[in-house]
């Protein structure tokens, strides 16, 4: 075939066909195109405001490490004045985890910024391997998952930064409007798609800026400041196939293999759902993102629009969390309680994303025997803190303190101080 | 070019797929020059025979990592050509060469890049 010729310069040699638009570009178009499209979005969201310090959720994988990149240099290009930090989270899976951590080690020094690594042993006093030791490979996720969340909060509380960047792109997105739509969870598809999501603070806010005292002097946050994390996704409209073929031309060292605990079944197949949907209509995966911020819109704010969450992000395979979805909101655990409650139980059995069976024989957790059958009801969330650990939850003890209870009471003699961040 | 004559074709595996094909990133393989039907082996012709002949996959068909049941390359997956008789020497989206039915050259480059796995 004759080579083409770039849509945009007209010059050098198209190579690259962009998804969303079939646009033929050659690589210093499509470099600039895909970076300005972030910057964009940045903008356009007002995401990041002058001075402040950002953690970049980084897994030493394909997104993680563009999203890096790609804010490297537009924080250079367009004088953000932002300081970039990589924070990584080590869920102490040997063979998959410990080689990743050695590509984000290699991405720190390649692109200069700190390196923060926080391990699931130290904050939970519970390795992944050692918690799939213990209940096996069906279900870690969850586990995983629900650490997950916290671990990016802490680790990014105790480098005093208060927004986290992840790599979440707009494959992942519409696989999660997808399983959203899929399980008939209106609220969770409004507050996944959201670009924006904020742990709010149950108490007062620290009197600083960026973390610092008025004399620079970087302030170690107490417990609460975890609680006040903000999220946000630049990568959310980045097609994956731009976000390989970007890492391909700029050459980026990435690591990419897959986690050798159990994949999530569900997630699985809305991801081979999209992916077809790509190869027929490569604009599905831009207009499934649309559809599901539509009805997120639709959605009243008390039952999800507020964009806040209680780590309800999560999901296997990436150290920032995959995407929302892997564990379900605390709306679940609110919905237990109501009518609809059997039927949901049921679902989040079959994709394996909820809390352990067992913590569902507690009374608390029971539907109600006898109530009639009505159409789902959704509660309002009422947002406090956990009463081990300080984290935002709507119940007393949040999930992750839940899931650690489990774990210990199966472990002969339960190790003392678990649930570090008490004390941090 | 004999008609039982092989070609060198240069082969790159990411984003996972090189733990099926010996875990090297790249390789050089000798190809068939021609396919089962007497005409020049071309990308979709290269794709069938890496998969029975190189690739190391023992699972059911439905789950093999590279190609579908159909024999075609999985989608999720990039397929990207470095023709050698371009001078920059860069790789191409492969939709821009024809796809399957780009003509393999002696040390034509194709790349297949997985995006499946976490990031």
């Amino acid at each position: 075939m004759p080579a083409s010729p770039c849509a945009l310069c007209k010059t050098s040699r198209a190579l690259i066909v962009r998804p969303k638009n079939h646009q033929k570009l050659c690589k210093p178009c499509f470099l600039h195109v895909f970076e300005t499209e972030i910057h964009h979005t940045i903008t356009t969201n007002a995401l990041f405001h002058r001075g402040e310090r950002i953690a970049i959720g980084a897994s030493g994988g394909k997104d993680s490490t563009v999203l890096a990149s790609v804010l490297k240099t537009l924080n250079e290009r367009y004088d953000y004045g932002l300081e970039l930090i990589l924070l990584s989270i080590d869920e102490g899976i040997t063979g998959y985890r410990d080689d990743s951590l050695e590509t984000v080690k290699r991405n720190a020094v390649q692109y200069g910024m700190e390196l923060k690594i926080v391990g699931y042993g130290e904050l939970y006093g519970w390795t992944m391997d050692q918690v799939v030791s213990q209940v096996g490979k069906k279900g870690n996720c969850t586990y995983c998952g629900v650490f997950r969340r916290q671990a990016l909060d802490r680790g990014a509380a105790m480098l005093g930064v208060r927004h986290v960047v992840t790599g979440h792109n707009a494959d992942d997105m519409a696989e999660t409007v997808l399983m959203n739509l899929l399980r008939g969870d209106l609220p969770r598809l409004a507050r996944t798609t959201s670009i924006v999501t904020k742990t709010p603070n149950a108490a007062a806010k620290m009197d600083t800026k960026d973390g610092r005292t008025d004399d620079g002097i970087e302030i170690i946050p107490d417990v609460i400041s975890h609680t006040d994390i903000i999220r946000s996704k630049p990568l959310k409209y980045a097609y994956e196939k731009e976000i390989v073929l970007y890492a391909h031309h700029k050459s980026l060292d990435y690591f990419s293999t897959e986690c050798i605990y159990s994949p999530e079944a569900f997630r699985g197949s809305a991801r081979a759902l999209i992916k077809n949907l790509e190869r027929i209509r490569p604009s599905a995966i831009l207009d499934v993102v649309r559809s599901g911020e539509d009805m997120a819109k639709l959605v009243p704010a008390e039952f999800g629009g507020a964009q806040t969450e209680e780590e309800g992000e999560g999901g296997c395979g990436a150290a920032q969390g995959r995407t929302g979805g892997g564990s379900m909101g605390s709306l679940e655990a609110k919905l237990r309680e109501d009518e609809g409650a059997k039927m949901r139980e049921v679902e989040a059995l079959e994709t394996e994303i909820t809390l352990p069976i067992r913590t569902k024989g507690k009374p608390k957790s029971k539907p109600k025997k006898g109530a009639p059958t009505q159409a789902k009801k959704y509660q309002k969330q009422v947002m406090g803190q956990c009463e081990r650990c300080g984290y935002l939850s709507s119940q007393s003890v949040c999930k992750a303190c839940t899931l650690l209870e489990g774990l210990n009471k199966a472990r002969p003699k339960a190790d003392i101080g678990i649930v570090v961040g008490l004390d941090t | 070019m004999s008609d039982t004559g092989t070609i060198p074709i240069r082969l790159s595996f990411g984003g996972g797929l090189e733990a099926y094909f010996s875990n090297k990133r790249t390789q050089t393989v000798q190809v068939p020059s021609k396919d089962e039907s007497g005409a020049p082996s071309n990308a979709a012709f290269l794709i069938r025979y890496l998969h029975e002949n190189i690739m190391q996959y023992h699972g059911e068909a439905k789950n093999n990592p590279f190609v579908t049941p159909e024999g075609d390359v999985r989608p999720g997956i990039l397929v990207l050509i470095g023709d050698p008789d371009e001078i920059d020497g860069e790789l191409a989206d492969w939709e821009l060469e024809g796809e399957g039915a780009y003509v393999l050259k002696p040390n034509t480059l194709v790349s297949f890049i997985s995006s499946l796995h976490g990031g």
